[in-house]
C-alpha cells in the first residue's frame, strides 16, 4: 500500500488523473509478483508475506527519500464521504456477486476447502490463485488511493498495521482462518463495522489507546475461541 | 572411512561458505569493514541466535509464536525493576523464571482456548504490550536503565558464556532428549504421533515452556547489552523483534540440506544476516536497503531450497534426454 501510494503520489504531481490508475496498477503488479513466488517458486505464503513486507517497505523508503510526498491540493477535494461510501458499496456488491454467484467464487471456496480435491475436480488452481493475488493487489492499490487523497501525502508508514487490523476484522466478522466453504463476504463488513463502533465508542468514553488494544486482543481471542470450527480441523496448529 | 570423514567435512564447509563469501564481498568492496568488524557482528548476533532456539522449539512442534519479542521486552522491564533490589541474581533468576512462567501461561491459554497458535500469539502481543506500557507508566519514565554493576553481564566474556550455555542446552534438548524427538514427531504428523502414544497436548505445552527458557536467556542479554530497556508504545511494534531470528531460523532450516547440524546452521544464518546489515552500512547505503536486502535474501534462500528437488529433477531429465539423443544418433 505504501509503495503504491508513493508511486501514485509521484505520478499525481505529473497529472492528477494518474493517481488512481498508477496506484491500482502498482498494486496489481505486486500482487502478481506475490503469485509468482507462491505458486511458481512454491514459497510458503506466510514467509512470502514477511519477505515482501521487508522488500516493499524498504523500496518505499528508498524511492521516497524523504518523510513524505504531497499531492496537488485540488486532489483533497476528491476525498469525500460520498465517494468513499459509494466505492465501498460498489466494491462490496461486485465482490459479493463474484464470490457468491459466479463459478469463480465457488471455485475459490473449493480451493480453500480442499486444494487437492479442487485440482482433481478440474479447477485451474494456479489461474484462480493468480486472480486472487491480482484482486488483492488491486484493492490494496485502491486503498492507497483513498489514503493519499485523504491525507494529501504519501509516506512509507502507510498501511503499516493494516495486515493485522484486517486479520482481526475478518476473524471478528466470523471469517474462517483457513477459508473454505464457510467463507462469506459478510464477514469483512460485520467485522469492520463492529471494530469501528467498538473503537470509536471506547474513545468517546475515555478509554486510552493502550486499553483499546488490550480490549481488542481479548476480544479477538474470545471471538475466535467461540467461532472456530474445531470439527473441521482435527489438528489445531 | 576416509570418504565418510571427507563427506562430513564437506557438509560442514558448504554452509560456512555463505558467511565467508559475504564477509569477503563486503571487506573487498567497502572501507571500514573487515576483521575489526567481527567482534561487533558476533555481539549483535547473540540475541537473535538465542531467540532462534525458542522459535525452533515452537516451529518444530508445528506451532507459531509471534509474541516472543513482546514477551522478552515485558519480562525485561520487570527484571530491570527486580535488579534494583536484588542485583544481578535478581536479573538472572527473574529473566528465566519470569519468562518460563509467562510461557507456561501462554501454553495453558493455548490448551484452554484450542485456537490456532498464530492467532493466539497475535492476541497475546496486544495484551502483553498493554502490560508492558503499564509497567513503564508505573515507573514514571518510558526508559529504564540497568545499573552498571548488573549490565556487565551483557559485555564480553559473560555474554559469550551465556550464549554458549544456551546453545549447549538447546543442542542437548533438541538432539539428545526424548522431548526433542517428540516435538519433531508432533510437528511432522500430529495424528500419527497421537496414535503411537505420544501425549501431544503435553508436548505442545512443554514446547512453550522450554521456549520460554531461551527467551529468558535472550532477555538477560537484551537488557544488559544496551544497558536500558524502553517501550515505544502500543501498535504491535514489538512483533518486529521476532522477524530477524525467524528469518535466521528459516535460513538455518534450509541449510540443513547441506549440513545436518541445526545449531551450526542457525549460527551461520544469524552471522550472515548481520554481515549483510553491517556491510550495507559500511557501503554507505541507507537503512531502507537493509530491509530490501533482508527480504530479497530470504526470498532467494527460500526459492532455492524449495526448488532444489525440481532443479535436480529437471537436470536429470535433461541428462536422460541427451543420452537418448546420443543413442538414437
Amino acid at each position: 500500500m505504501a509503495l503504491s501510494g508513493i508511486l501514485g503520489a509521484m505520478s499525481a504531481n505529473i497529472s492528477i488523473y494518474l493517481l488512481l490508475p498508477v496506484t491500482i496498477i502498482v498494486g496489481i503488479v505486486i500482487g502478481y509478483i506475490n503469485y509468482i513466488f507462491v505458486v511458481k517458486f512454491q514459497i510458503n505464503d506466510f514467509l512470502l508475506t514477511l519477505s515482501m513486507s521487508f522488500v516493499l517497505s524498504g523500496t518505499a523508503s528508498f524511492v521516497l527519500n524523504a518523510s513524505g510526498i504531497g499531492v496537488p491540493r485540488e486532489m483533497l477535494k476528491w476525498s469525500s464521504q460520498g465517494l468513499r461510501i459509494g466505492v465501498m458499496i460498489g466494491v462490496y456488491i461486485i465482490c459479493a456477486f463474484v464470490f457468491g454467484w459466479t463459478p469463480l467464487g465457488r471455485q475459490c471456496k473449493a480451493i480453500g476447502a480442499n486444494e487437492k480435491a479442487a485440482v482433481y475436480s478440474g479447477i485451474n488452481v494456479k489461474r484462480l490463485k493468480s486472480i486472487a493475488f491480482i484482486i488483492s493487489g488491486g484493492v490494496a492499490g485502491l486503498l492507497a488511493f483513498f489514503s493519499v487523497i485523504r491525507a494529501g501525502i504519501a509516506n512509507n508508514t502507510m498501511g503499516g498495521q493494516l495486515p493485522f487490523d484486517v486479520l482481526i476484522v475478518l476473524l471478528i466478522g466470523g471469517f474462517p482462518i483457513n477459508g473454505g466453504v464457510n467463507s462469506n463476504i459478510r464477514a469483512p463488513i460485520i467485522g469492520s463495522i463492529t471494530i469501528t463502533i467498538l473503537m470509536n465508542g471506547l474513545t468517546l468514553i475515555g478509554i486510552s489507546e493502550r486499553e483499546q488494544q488490550l480490549i481488542r486482543g481479548i476480544l479477538l481471542l474470545l471471538i475466535v475461541t467461540a467461532t472456530y470450527d474445531r470439527k473441521r480441523t482435527p489438528v489445531i496448529k | 572411512m576416509k570418504t565418510k570423514t571427507k563427506t562430513k567435512l564437506l557438509s560442514y564447509l558448504i554452509p560456512l561458505c555463505l558467511p565467508i563469501i559475504l564477509f569477503l564481498i563486503f571487506t573487498i568492496g567497502t572501507r571500514g569493514f573487515g576483521v575489526n568488524s567481527i567482534p561487533i557482528i558476533i555481539s549483535q548476533s547473540l540475541i537473535p541466535f538465542i531467540l532462534s532456539f525458542s522459535i525452533v522449539i515452537i516451529i518444530s512442534t508445528g506451532l507459531f509464536d509471534l509474541s516472543i519479542g513482546t514477551q522478552m521486552i515485558v519480562i525485561g522491564i520487570l527484571v530491570v525493576w527486580l535488579s534494583e533490589f536484588m542485583g544481578a541474581p535478581g536479573l538472572l533468576i527473574g529473566s528465566i523464571g519470569g519468562s518460563v512462567m509467562c510461557a507456561a501461561l501462554k501454553g495453558g491459554i493455548y490448551r484452554l482456548l484450542r485456537i490456532p497458535s498464530i492467532i493466539l500469539s497475535i492476541g497475546l502481543v496486544m495484551i502483553l504490550e498493554y502490560f508492558g506500557i503499564e509497567a513503564m507508566r508505573r515507573t514514571t519514565t518510558m526508559v529504564l536503565f540497568v545499573k552498571p554493576e548488573v549490565s556487565f553481564i551483557g559485555a564480553p566474556p559473560y555474554n559469550y558464556i551465556f550464549t554458549v550455555v544456551a546453545a549447549a542446552l538447546f543442542y542437548l534438548i533438541y538432539n539428545y532428549t526424548v522431548f526433542g524427538i517428540h516435538i519433531k514427531l508432533v510437528g511432522d504428523n500430529e495424528l500419527t504421533a497421537f496414535q503411537v502414544g505420544i501425549k501431544v497436548n503435553k508436548i505442545k505445552y512443554l514446547a512453550f515452556v522450554i521456549s520460554g527458557v531461551f527467551v529468558g536467556f535472550a532477555t538477560i542479554l537484551y537488557t544488559c547489552y544496551s544497558g536500558s530497556i524502553g517501550f515505544g508504545g502500543v501498535g504491535m511494534s514489538t512483533i518486529a523483534l521476532v522477524f530477524r531470528p525467524l528469518i535466521a531460523v528459516m535460513i538455518g532450516i534450509s541449510l540443513n540440506r547441506f549440513c545436518n547440524n541445526l545449531l551450526l546452521n542457525l549460527f551461520i544464518a544469524v552471522i550472515s544476516l548481520n554481515i549483510i546489515f553491517n556491510g550495507l552500512i559500511a557501503f554507505g547505503l541507507p537503512a531502507s536497503t537493509q530491509d530490501i536486502t533482508l527480504g530479497v535474501f530470504l526470498l532467494i534462500v527460500m526459492s532455492v531450497t524449495e526448488n532444489t528437488n525440481r532443479l535436480r529433477e529437471w537436470r536429470r531429465r535433461r541428462t536422460v534426454r541427451k543420452e537418448k539423443q546420443k543413442i538414437i544418433a
